[in-house]
């Protein structure tokens, strides 16, 4: 193969995981838009019991895609490559980052939201792209030009405009705590991503997916759902039924199916075009997800989600930039 | 090196390359065949998807149509190995 050909390679090839990157953005935000369908049903628009049905509706949108990727998985031939990879060092890199995503990520974002409100969780939630990328410099070596800083700051800055909510005026008693669980829920997102990007240089991205869901199906139904049960002081047994047998269980599950779309999409970008590019253009889900709701829901575009937009739209632009110069995503011999 | 069970695959592939050889994408594939042709995925595709990862990446680096390791590859897969 000649020099131009293999350039040419990698030209397309990083073209396409710039493509899977955007792809995912644009997938994640019709998966909030079909999850928000379900709380028409009861009990998901119960709010005396907001958190318990807010980790239920996480547990079922993940069971479903933990069933489909390892259905998946075996159509392909790859289930045997899934124990393989449990038992070797990156497999257990994976495990790690799952369990800080899970955990930290989504236990710090749920209890931020409760202690501390929307206001405040949503705009320092949506800065895990920034902390990855800031991991991904020293873990990984990434190779970020300043055009790629610039672009990702702006998408982080557009994603916190697009979500902000004015504050309700009052802060409760564990107030701080809560704006500390929500940075928790930052740091659990940024380092899963690089844990699970340096897992994946010898891990199938499907085999880490695969491993990701299942992870985080335990993790909802061993320790999140219960632990809600207590804290609220009701028995599973008495709401489960109820769960099941409602017709937001059904959305949720084609949302899970949604979600997996998006996840394969976003993990085999990180694979290819590294953390921070993939996460800064992932982010993008806050444009997309106006767009659709402009779209088909008929939600009033404001100016603060205009400029929010077009703050994300050029921080994409940046972050793309010419993807000729990304012949080697690392610092590296 | 034993293990007790294969490694995954793409840490097998990264491993062909730790004797210091220069591999095409056919030596590989030939290479492999052994111990995962039975697996569906098995194939040319997946094994030159493979290695444009491995060498996005910094593992491996092309040079005309071959790959070989490079130092922070031998030093990451030796790591992998080990565990």
């Amino acid at each position: 193969m000649t020099a131009p050909d293999a350039a040419g390679k990698t030209l397309s090839f990083m073209w396409k995981g710039l493509l899977l990157a955007l792809l995912s953005g644009v997938i994640f935000s019709l998966d909030g838009i079909v999850i928000g369908q379900s709380t028409h049903y009861p009990p998901f628009d119960r709010k005396d019991i907001l958190l318990l049905v807010a980790l239920a509706s996480a547990g079922i949108h993940d069971i479903c895609a933990a069933c489909l990727i390892t259905l998946y998985n075996w159509r392909c031939g790859r289930l045997r490559e899934l124990g393989r990879s449990l038992a070797s060092r990156p497999g257990k890199s994976v495990l790690i980052g799952s369990i800080l995503g899970a955990m930290l990520g989504m236990g710090g974002y749920m209890t931020g939201l409760q202690l501390a409100g929307p206001a405040y969780t949503l705009p320092i939630t949506t800065l895990y792209p920034a902390v990855a990328a800031i991991c991904a410099l020293f873990v990984l070596k990434e190779n970020i030009p300043p055009r790629g800083w610039i672009g990702l700051i702006l998408c982080v800055s557009g994603a916190v405009l697009v979500g902000y909510v004015p504050p309700a005026g009052l802060t409760g008693a564990y107030f701080y705590w809560g704006i500390a669980f929500a940075g928790i829920a930052a740091l659990g997102w940024g380092t899963e991503g690089v844990c699970i990007t340096s897992a994946m240089d010898f891990v199938e991205p499907e085999i880490a997916l695969n491993m990701y869901y299942l992870t985080s199906v335990l993790f909802y139904l061993g320790l999140a759902v219960p632990c809600a049960s207590m804290f609220l002081e009701i028995e599973l047994t008495d709401v489960s039924g109820l769960f099941l047998r409602s017709g937001g269980t059904k959305i949720l599950a084609l949302a899970g199916a949604v979600c997996l779309c998006s996840y394969l999409c976003w993990y085999k970008s990180m694979n290819m075009i590294g953390v921070s590019r993939a996460m800064s253009l992932n982010i993008g889900y806050a444009l997309w997800g106006i767009l659709f709701s402009a779209l088909f829901a008929e939600v009033e575009l404001t100016g603060t989600l205009i400029v929010g937009s077009v703050i994300i739209f050029a921080g994409m632009c940046l972050v793309i930039g010419n993807p000729r110069k990304i012949l080697s995503l690392r610092r590296v011999e | 090196m034993t293990m007790p069970v294969k490694p995954p695959f793409r840490l097998a592939v990264a491993a062909l390359f730790l004797d210091g050889d220069r591999l095409s994408p056919e030596e590989v594939l030939a290479s492999l065949a052994g111990e995962y042709a039975r697996a569906g995925f098995f194939g040319p595709k997946v094994v030159a998807l493979c290695l444009q990862c491995l060498s996005v990446n910094g593992i491996l680096r092309e040079e005309t149509g071959r790959y070989l390791l490079t130092g922070y590859g031998r030093e990451r897969v030796r790591k992998n190995l080990g565990g």
